[in-house]
Parts: structure tokens; C-alpha cells; sequence
């Protein structure tokens, strides 16, 4: 890596036509930037693999992965107006890349991608891809405490 | 997810349209855009070039797994001829020179293939200027309007034929201490 990951510096979370937004004062952002959650999260909880977190990931996927930063816990007055209750936040390891305390929404965590790009929403029949633009609509994530939940 | 993928449909060719590469399918005659694996330079440039499919990791998987290497068109040739027409004579010389004579030729050059044995998907693949092609379906597509960065890009004419790194971390060494590029079996 060429440098160490920074805290993304996002502003607030906005929701447009049900999805997550992030508003970023960074250059290295753009000003409205997609949140991200990993969709195969609930998948590998459920045949009790869990997900590492980045640090250990396969090598060839490690550029990809550290992509996506997570997102810091915001202040409730930066959350979208009604659904302040539905974030909290989660700690991540002290010894990774991204040690500090990441923002969740109904459990699960929530990521920024470090590049900007198109943002629209999905559609139908769709390849499903390893991260997903968060939808209000998301259910909560059941996680028992047994699982590693990365990335 | 499970997917009933370890079959590849058949191909007939490859054709252009505004750039991007797609196959047409041999059973229906259907356009599918072809893929590439975006990291892939990235990765060989760093040493560690993905593997195949049945390497990666389990969470991710499944959404490789929906990305389907494309194989060699008219891989079937010699079976659907003889389903066809019985009394046509099989050489297999001549079955093995059709594909690339059915290939674009604008393009012909830059195709080429790769073996993927010992794989899940353990078919031949094709390659285009080195990079593996895929595709995905039937009835799913990739929305090219919604942002999902840095994995599967489409195939298109403007891709720079995947270089060897300075480096050979990470690459075959053969016998006579000299590395193969591109390394065989180039995943996902």
C-alpha cells in the first residue's frame, strides 16, 4: 500500500430514493459518495464462516478490499432525520489497517469506496456484487458473536 | 446461491459493437457482453495474480461464481456436425482451424486461450490480448449504470494487452529458470 488508510472525512448520511449516501468535505471522495455494506456478510454468518477482516484476506484481493473504507461512527446529528436509532457502531481491530470505530446500520457495517463513480440503484435480476449500496429497506443482520464480521 | 454453472454454454463467435466484445450463443443465437477481471494487471503487477475460482475465499465466491468463463468457440464443433450432418467427414485438423477462421478478424490476433484443468469451471477459456473472458447468464446481466467499482469490466477494444511485470514474483518458474507469462491458469 502507498499510504495508510485514512478516517474518511464524511460529513453527514443522506438518504436519496431509499438509499445511503455519504457527504464528504474530501477531495479524494467527490461530494456525495454511495455507502457501502458487504452483501455476502449475512451468507458467510449464516454457514458460521463469518468474513475476516481485510488484513486477512487472500493477498490478490487485498488491493480491492481496501478499497472500500469503513465508515467513522457519526454524531446522531449527523444521521438522516428519523433514522438516527437504526445506526450505531461497531469497534474493529487494533492492530488493522482501519482501526477505528466503524458505523453500522441495523448491524450491518457500513463501508465508503475511495473512488468516485455512477450512482444509481440495481435492477432486477441483477449480478449481485460483494459490496451493495445500503437500501433503507435492508433488514436487520443477525450476528452472533461467534463470527468474525469483515471486512 | 448455488448456480448450475459447471456446464458453459456454446459459442458460436465473438463480434464487435461499439467497442465492446460479446459471444453469441450457438443455441439461441444471444448476445452476451464478455467481461474481463478488472484487478487482473494490478494483481500480477504485485505478485499475486488471482486464482481459480475454487481458491477464493467462501464469502467471496459466490459472486465470482456468477461470472462464467467463456470457452473456445465451436468448442462442440466435431459433436454438432455429427449430430447434423452424419455423413460428413470428421477431421479433426481441419474442425480445429474453423474457430479461428469464424473469428472476426480484426481481432483474430488478439485471441488466444487458456486451461483452467483442476478448476470448477475446467474448460478451455478464452482470451483476449491475455485477459480472460467471461460472461454471465442466462437471466442475470450486470447493471452498467449502478456503482460497483473495481471488480468485472466489459471487454472492449481499447483493453492494453495484459503486460508481464518487472517483477516475477509470483509468476511460474520453469525448468530452464525462466518464468511463463502469463501464468497458467489466470483466475478467477
Amino acid at each position: 500500500m502507498k499510504h495508510l488508510p485514512r478516517v474518511p472525512n464524511v460529513l453527514k448520511v443522506e438518504v436519496q430514493e431509499g438509499r445511503l449516501y455519504g457527504v464528504a468535505a474530501d477531495s479524494l471522495l467527490g461530494s456525495r459518495v454511495p455507502i457501502y455494506r458487504f452483501a455476502a456478510l449475512q451468507a458467510a454468518i449464516h454457514s458460521g464462516q463469518g468474513v475476516p477482516y481485510a488484513s486477512h484476506w487472500p493477498e490478490h484481493l487485498k488491493l480491492f478490499v481496501y478499497s472500500y473504507s469503513p465508515l467513522p461512527v457519526l454524531s446522531s446529528k449527523q444521521l438522516p432525520h428519523g433514522l438516527e436509532p437504526e445506526f450505531a457502531g461497531r469497534p474493529r481491530p487494533e492492530m488493522g489497517l482501519r482501526p477505528w470505530s466503524q458505523a453500522t446500520f441495523r448491524g450491518w457495517p457500513l463501508y465508503i469506496h475511495t473512488q468516485t463513480g455512477n450512482d444509481s440503484a440495481a435492477r432486477d435480476g441483477s449480478v449481485t456484487h460483494l459490496f451493495d449500496q445500503v437500501n433503507t429497506k435492508l433488514l436487520f443482520l443477525p450476528s452472533p458473536e461467534s463470527c468474525e464480521l469483515g471486512p | 446461491m448455488t448456480h448450475d454453472t459447471h456446464k458453459y454454454r456454446d459459442f458460436l463467435s465473438i463480434v464487435l459493437h461499439e467497442e465492446r466484445l460479446y459471444g453469441i450463443s450457438l443455441e439461441q443465437g444471444e448476445l452476451y457482453p464478455l467481461y474481463v477481471y478488472g484487478p487482473l494487471q494490478d494483481t500480477l503487477d504485485a505478485g499475486h495474480p488471482p486464482p481459480l475460482l475454487h481458491e477464493w475465499p467462501e464469502y467471496a465466491k459466490d459472486f465470482v461464481a456468477q461470472y462464467v468463463p467463456l470457452p473456445v468457440i465451436l468448442t462442440n464443433l466435431g459433436t454438432l456436425i455429427s449430430e447434423q450432418l452424419p455423413n460428413f467427414p470428421l477431421v479433426d485438423d481441419f474442425l480445429k482451424q474453423i474457430p479461428e477462421v469464424l473469428l472476426p478478424r480484426s481481432i483474430r490476433n488478439d485471441i488466444s486461450s487458456q486451461n483452467r484443468q483442476g478448476g470448477t469451471y475446467s474448460w478451455e477459456q478464452t482470451t483476449f490480448r491475455l485477459w480472460p473472458l467471461y460472461y454471465v447468464g442466462p437471466g442475470m446481466f450486470v447493471d452498467e449504470n449502478s456503482d460497483h467499482p473495481a471488480m468485472f469490466r466489459p471487454a472492449t477494444l481499447s483493453l492494453t494487452w495484459l503486460a508481464q511485470p518487472d517483477s516475477q514474483n509470483g509468476l511460474e518458474r520453469q525448468n530452464d529458470g525462466g518464468y511463463t507469462f502469463p501464468p497458467p491458469g489466470l483466475g478467477p
